[in-house]
């Protein structure tokens, strides 16, 4: 690992943090440093705590145990460079609410408190949604969109932030194979501009080809590196096979135990 | 009207703006009981503060800013419990909110039994707060509820965009770093504050009533925020004036009901003519986009039977393998190749002398709006002998919408592989829809190049009947 690359200045350093949801442990003690300035996939089975692992990292979720830097600093104090794009499921697609104001959200952070969202902020928003080809449809109530233009619309939401580490929740879940590949162009013209990218992606097939670095999640982290490195025969096996069975049941056992003695 | 009565008036009115601006946030964030719980826990708060205010400090027991601290305290503990119960596993949501405003109406109704029969219970005026008295309220009433509602109302506005976004997406407002704890604790007390507040005016039952239909209504009528908050600002406001001056006429019915009776019509005039969700304003649209359809397919249809007259008369002086229609797509070919339609050559002032015929595709019980339409905007005019003729403008408009019911005609057959018949009956279905924009896009698509002029249909077109040819 190079100068650059040394923790203090990664996009993420994560020690040791584990999570629990209510009892049940759903991350065993992750350890990763990323690198900057990479696509980065986050792949593991359904349930792994892939999601998981990006919202208690940005504080979303109680973390049991360890610590999540960004930048070298905890992520109170770099907000601003942190763009989080959650699931699409996550809101109510019939607020009334046009995908102009959404995007502008990105902008909250720079407007403050107790002002309205100003030109300046809506310009940038506008330049955010034109970036992801929603230009014409910005006006548009955000329930009149379709699945991959709602998820677009959440990718101008970071775009509009101006971050420098864009951590994404699904943004290929339910969208169609064009808007895919528009949304990996994006995130790809992203690193070209310095940007660190990481992506909970549920899609094995595809992490060669639209990843630089992937990071195999079930439970604990199996491995972290390069797609070449990483996705050998072995770990896809420790990351999708049955071994991890025993470990989820541990924590079963742990939540049912505690549920009856408490 | 005297200074008292304008002054509970405007005072009224700027309660309903704010629980019409509550309202909207209530709604959004599904937290409609939210507010039933709270008017419901004000009950025992009132009567409470009201046995506590006769021990303690009598001449000052029924006075409302007691009144209105013994339901604050009532309510801000009921809402607490709610919160509470909803962390409690296997209890859901609606149980977590219904169970504690049962137990607190409950509670409520035993604690005015017990007034009722202390002797100065009955002439305490609390039955005013069952279902609002507005006319009862002293000036120092109205200005000490007003003054605390504007409070509320400008705390609320300024921070707009922050309720907003915790409405919207709370991850994506924690992440963001708002504290979202704090501010859903401020909306639920500034909630439970407007509540309370309106209770000498609409009383507890039909407290909600006033914050919710509002907020409803104005759903009706805009589908972004920035329009919808003043429609339930405004709703609310005149729904308690006017119920108000309806109470204040008529003195045996109570504000409450009066206000929201006003309000429910509102919110049935929403419904129906709202201009964004409002289903009369909806059928109506569909009716006027509908018979616009039945202008193109008239002017269409007129075109092409000019066309075919035409091509009567040219087929006697031409070669017959000219005007037979044998390979289709190679046809189409042809009409990208060629460009302009032969027969358009004919100068257009020469069509615009023929008579118009009306074809049988339309439907008779159109026809005669139709033309009413068409007359009123400027593209058919009877002439003096009383013929119906077509106008340069009209002219124009059909070439428009020949081509460009032809050009998605073409693109469907070369480039989404349609047999030639289905891409007619599908052009004749999509083409309503084409912007000028796509049309373009289609005639750089097809690579067809040459101003203004018409192609030829891919298909052969059949000579239909027609209808009548005078007025």
């Amino acid at each position: 690992m190079n100068a650059e690359n040394s923790p203090p200045d990664s996009p993420l350093v994560i020690r040791d943090m584990t999570v629990a949801y209510g009892r049940k442990p759903v991350l065993w003690n992750v350890d990763y440093v990323s690198p900057s300035q990479k696509l980065i996939a986050i792949v593991g089975p359904n349930g792994a705590g892939k999601s998981t692992l990006l919202k208690a990292a940005l504080g979303l979720i109680p973390r049991q145990n360890g610590e999540a830097l960004f930048f070298g600093q905890p992520y109170q104090a770099v907000r601003q460079r942190v763009a989080y794009v959650p699931q699409r499921s996550s809101v109510d697609w019939d607020f009334p609410i046009s995908a102009l104001e959404v995007a502008a959200m990105g902008c909250y952070g720079r407007v403050g408190w107790f002002r309205s969202v100003n030109r300046d902020a809506k310009n940038t928003a506008l330049a955010a949604l034109e970036q992801v080809g929603l230009g014409d449809v910005a006006r548009r109530q955000i329930g009149q969109l379709s699945g991959g233009q709602q998820q677009r619309v959440f990718l101008a939401r970071a775009l509009a932030q101006d971050a420098d580490l864009y951590l994404m929740d699904e943004p290929f879940a339910a969208v169609d194979a064009t808007t895919e590949q528009s949304i990996v162009s994006m995130l790809q013209a992203l690193r070209d501009r310095g940007k660190t990218t990481i992506v909970v992606h549920h899609d094995l097939q595809t992490v060669s080809e639209y990843f630089d670095e992937v990071l195999l999640l079930n439970l604990r982290l199996i491995a972290a590196g390069t797609v070449s490195e990483v996705l050998t025969p072995q770990n896809l096996k420790a990351t999708y096979g049955g071994q991890l069975s025993i470990l989820d049941a541990v924590g079963q056992r742990m939540s049912a135990r505690q549920s009856v003695t408490s | 009207m005297s200074y008292n009565a304008l002054l509970v008036l405007s005072g009224t009115m700027l309660l309903g703006a704010s629980c019409g601006l509550m309202g909207v946030f209530l709604t959004l964030r599904r937290q409609v009981l939210l507010s039933d719980v709270i008017s419901h826990a004000a009950l025992p708060g009132v009567a409470m503060a009201f046995l506590l205010g006769l021990w303690l400090a009598p001449e000052k027991a029924g006075t409302l800013p007691w009144l209105v601290g013994g339901s604050m305290f009532a309510s801000g503990v009921a809402v607490l419990i709610c919160f509470a119960l909803q962390q409690v596993k296997p209890l859901w949501g609606e149980a977590a909110f219904g169970i504690p405003l049962g137990g607190f109406l409950a509670l409520g109704v035993v604690f005015f039994s017990i007034i009722q029969q202390v002797p100065s219970g009955n002439a305490a005026g609390l039955e005013g707060l069952l279902f609002g008295r507005a006319a009862a309220l002293s000036s120092t009433d109205v200005l000490l509820l007003g003054g605390l509602a504007g409070i509320v109302v400008i705390v609320c506005l300024l921070l707009r965009k922050e309720l907003l976004l915790i409405a919207f997406d709370r991850e994506f407002a924690i992440a963001q770093g708002l504290p979202v704890a704090l501010l859903d604790t401020l909306l639920t007390g500034m909630t439970a504050a407007i509540c309370v507040l309106a209770l000498p005016m609409v009383g507890f039952l039909l407290v909600v009533a006033l914050m919710v239909t509002p907020a409803a209504a104005a759903r009706f009528w805009s589908d972004r925020l920035g329009l919808m908050i003043p429609v339930s600002v405004v709703l609310g406001m005149v729904s308690a004036g006017l119920g108000t001056l309806i109470s204040g006429q008529l003195e045996y019915v109570p504000t409450g009901p009066a206000i929201v009776l006003c309000a429910t019509m509102f919110f049935a005039i929403s419904v129906c003519f709202g201009s964004s969700h409002g289903f009369i304003y909806q059928w109506w649209s569909q009716r006027l986009l509908k018979q616009e359809q039945l202008l193109d397919d008239l002017l269409r249809s007129t075109y092409e039977e000019f066309e075919a007259a035409t091509a009567k008369l040219q087929s006697a002086t031409m070669a017959p393998a000219q005007t037979g229609h044998a390979d289709l797509p190679q046809l189409a070919l042809d009409n990208r190749l060629s460009g302009v339609h032969p027969l358009t050559v004919a100068p257009d002032e020469f069509w615009l002398n023929q008579a118009v015929c009306f074809p049988k595709s339309i439907p008779t019980k159109d026809l005669s709006l139709l033309k009413q339409l068409a007359v009123n905007r400027g593209y058919l005019r009877i002439d003096s002998a009383g013929q119906w003729r077509m106008t340069e403008l009209g002219w124009q408009k059909a070439k428009a919408v020949v081509l460009r019911h032809r050009l998605l005609e073409l693109y469907l057959i070369e480039h989404a592989e349609f047999p030639p018949a289905q891409g007619d009956r599908t052009a004749d279905l999509l083409e309503h829809a084409l912007g000028p924009h796509t049309v373009d896009e289609l005639k750089i698509l097809l690579r067809i190049d040459f101003g203004q002029g018409v192609i030829r249909s891919p298909h052969p077109l059949e000579a239909t009947s027609v209808r009548e040819v005078a007025p």
